[in-house]
């Protein structure tokens, strides 16, 4: 049967207690993720339906090495305010981009800004040209109890077009197409 | 809100130009209640299409709207287009001929908001529009776009522009940023044409008075602006005394016959400014230059460009952004009435409007 | 104004039949929609694993894990649109895939300023007197878990859809007198020759128009359940 919620399996969502990449190597013992290893609770099947993560019968498993990750290094964070970017210009020589920002949290006008191509990660570089869009985040991380504001420029990708969209695609240029009538020349 | 007062008289001629700092909508009223508009932009108190606000403001009902005029595919000149169509089902919907080819309807359609999101807002805007409709009309030079007799007169509208031997060049830059036939790479970037050879100049002939909107049509040495005063039928149109300045006053909109040729001398100018990046339009050297040959110029916004948003958020944006400017010098309008027949146009200026 | 999380994260999970095998780092980003530095950092990580029965891997800024019932996407760091762009472009690779159901997932940790307003939260939320009249003396009941279901319907009608949200409340694991919500926007996933989609094209199409707007809703949610919860009387 399949379980159907599409609840996360994510750090503190006990009763659970379990992390999502707490994985055992038996891949026959996936399943096991979604079982309870701390809590003791009794799990009533009548009382949970379908779509809950709460599986409805336990079963006996045989134990397995765990793959247990650290998880003492991970960033958790908070976005302050998020631009959506779109590249102006590009200027290679003296690696600069103009760029139009939108803000996507609040009521903040748009901006034009300047931004060094420094802070475009390798990987992004490539990404850069005009029309390009990006987003700007500037955040708080929390890391070990500690927290500092930190900021992130990750440039949009879009997955290539498929066969069958570049299809509608054109069928529906072809529709648009229909649609335009040309005007009489004035005299 | 803008008080915007009352609608004009039913023999008075309109020109109204709506611009922020990024972004144009015009409304003209050829008399008798009959209105054509021209671009979009958005009006940031109602979150609507200016024009549409303006025309709310001052009574006038749908169906007096009989033509609505995209005249390029660029964002700052149709954010709001396919709304306006929308707000006025009874107007006849044009565009330019520049996108009457398989590649351009390909392009809007691989560039809509569904299939690319974010990457062409003009692109979307347009598609939406021409969705909406049983049948749009492309126009190019030569094309008339509206003739209607107004309590005797005969008012002509028709195109300038863009000439054929401009969509060459359209046609090859929307093929640049189609989808391969047969899917594979991502379209991650779909910048906007240059120079625009493209745009819908418009020549309104009062009967007794005439204007010209510009658009944003630039010049080239066969095509654009230089094509236009060249052309012995564009010359012939009544010269106008109203002038809604090409690409925002820039030089490269600039020609000196559309002066003296399509224009009486010291006409009476309006503009909207352009924002955007590094560029800044009108230049100081672009205001002079138009200050000298108009008798009156205005501007629709001249306000501050200093960046708005909350102090901490400026300070932590400024670590990673120079240049920070707002997009948007506030927002305004430059109305022009006038009855054919009287010497010249009665200017008011509303929101941040001033005189260039 | 709109309370700020402490910490505050997305998830996107599909319920239908995936091949875990394909879902590699070099896959994504072979169709680019990962870089190389994220694809090495991925194929370095402990965590990878990619086996016809499931596949697991991790970068700097999300966390990907397939079974052969359900994909699941975890956003890590600060939360962007790229992650959602990475869910619907994933999305979009396995158009032949059957999805019956997507879940736009958030979460948010939110730090409260007392030890006092802490624990409101769980009395107005959950009332004890019921459960501390079960042992009473020396045993104090606590809000552990709490799970509100809002389904498409009036109360005790039938459902229009399988569309429902999830809200849950619990004592927050990573912020000292903090308080962990999440909310769950389920969105059934229907086959309709009508639109000639896939339904995993359904599912790409609704990710990327909804995951935005559920953003903002979880923003609301939190906020209003926190603030309501802190002003109850």
């Amino acid at each position: 049967m399949i379980n159907l919620s599409t609840m996360p399996i994510t750090p503190n969502h006990s009763p659970f207690g379990e992390r999502a990449f707490d994985f055992q190597s038996n891949s026959a013992l996936a399943e096991v993720a979604f079982r309870e290893d701390s809590s003791t609770a009794f799990v009533d099947k009548a009382n949970y339906d379908e779509t809950s993560t709460i599986p409805k019968n336990k079963e006996v498993v045989p134990p397995s090495p765990q793959l247990i990750i650290d998880r003492s290094e991970d960033i958790d964070a908070t976005v302050i305010q998020l631009w959506e970017g779109r590249v102006l210009e590009v200027d290679i020589q003296n690696e600069l981009m103009q760029v139009l920002l939108t803000a996507k949290i609040g009521q903040i006008p748009e901006h034009t800004a300047e931004i060094e191509l420094q802070w475009v990660s390798e990987q992004d570089r490539d990404l850069v040209a005009p029309g390009a869009v990006f987003y700007l985040t500037l955040y708080k991380q929390t890391r070990r109890g500690s927290i500092k504001n930190s900021q992130e420029l990750r440039f949009r990708r879009r997955p290539a077009w498929t066969k069958q969209q570049v299809q509608k695609i054109y069928a529906d240029a072809d529709l648009i197409l229909a649609k335009m009538q040309s005007r009489a020349t004035a005299e | 809100m803008i008080d915007y007062g009352t609608a004009p008289l039913v023999d008075e001629l309109e020109i109204t130009v709506f611009g922020p700092g990024f972004g144009e909508a015009i409304a003209v009223h050829v008399g008798a209640g009959n209105w054509l508009l021209v671009d979009s932009c958005i009006d940031p108190d109602t979150k609507l299409p200016a024009s549409h606000t303006y025309l709310q403001a001052i009574g006038v009902q749908p169906n007096q709207v009989k033509a609505i005029v995209a005249s390029h595919w660029h964002d700052d000149h149709v954010r709001g287009i396919s709304d306006l169509a929308d707000y006025y089902p009874d107007a006849e919907f044009f565009m330019s001929a520049a996108l009457n080819n398989k590649e351009a309807a390909a392009f809007l359609s691989a560039h809509n908001e569904t299939n690319a999101p974010g990457l062409s807002r003009g692109a979307n805007e347009l598609y939406k529009a021409i969705n909406q409709r049983d049948k749009v009309f492309h126009v190019m030079q030569r094309s008339s776009v509206m003739e209607i007799n107004v309590n005797g007169r005969n008012v002509r509208v028709v195109a300038l522009s863009p000439v054929p031997v401009a969509f060459s060049q359209s046609i090859a830059h929307f093929a640049q940023y189609l989808p391969n036939k047969n899917g594979g790479s991502p379209v991650n970037h779909a910048p906007e044409l240059k120079p625009n050879l493209e745009a819908v100049v418009i020549h309104i002939d009062f009967d007794g008075d005439a204007a010209l909107l510009g658009s944003d049509l630039e010049d080239h040495h066969s095509c654009g602006w230089t094509a236009v005063v060249a052309d012995q039928w564009c010359g012939s149109k009544p010269p106008g005394s109203a002038y809604k300045v090409a690409h925002h006053g820039s030089h490269t909109g600039e020609h000196p016959q559309i002066w003296a040729k399509l224009l009486k001398q010291n006409p009476t100018t309006c503009m909207t400014p352009f924002n955007h990046g590094n560029v800044k339009l009108p230049t100081d050297n672009d205001k002079n230059r138009i200050k000298s040959k108009s008798q009156y110029a205005y501007l629709s916004s001249g306000a501050t460009r200093r960046p708005d948003m909350d102090s901490a958020i400026l300070k932590r944006l400024s670590d990673v952004c120079n240049k920070l400017a707002r997009v948007n010098s506030g927002f305004g309008a430059v109305r022009l009435r006038k009855t054919v027949g009287d010497q010249s146009w009665k200017a008011e200026l509303f929101g941040n409007a001033c005189n260039l | 104004m709109i309370r700020t999380a402490d910490i505050f994260g997305s998830s996107v999970v599909a319920v239908g039949a995936f091949n875990p095998a394909i879902f590699s780092p070099d896959w994504l980003e072979r169709n680019k929609l990962i870089g190389n530095e994220d694809a090495d950092n991925a194929k370095k990580a402990p965590s990878l694993i990619i086996s016809q029965q499931v596949t697991v891997f991790e970068t700097e800024w999300f966390a990907f894990q397939v079974l052969k019932n359900q994909f699941s996407l975890t956003s890590k760091g600060a939360l962007t649109p790229a992650f959602k762009d990475l869910a619907v472009g994933i999305l979009s690779l396995v158009p032949q895939t059957p999805i019956i159901a997507i879940g736009l997932n958030f979460l948010a940790h939110f730090r409260l300023g007392t030890e006092a307003e802490y624990h409101k939260i769980g009395d107005v939320l959950a009332p004890k007197t019921i459960w501390n009249s079960l042992y009473p003396g020396r045993n104090a009941a606590g809000l552990a878990n709490l799970t509100i279901r809002i389904q498409d319907a009036e109360r005790g009608q039938t459902p229009r859809s399988g569309n429902e949200k999830r809200i849950t409340v619990q004592p927050s694991d990573k912020v000292k007198f903090g308080v962990f919500l999440t909310l769950n926007d389920h969105r059934e996933i229907i086959e309709s020759k009508e639109t000639g989609m896939t339904t995993a094209e359904q599912a790409a199409t609704l990710v990327d128009s909804e995951w935005q707007n559920s953003w903002d809703d979880a923003v609301r949610v939190f906020d209003s359940v926190v603030s309501q919860a802190l002003s109850a009387a």
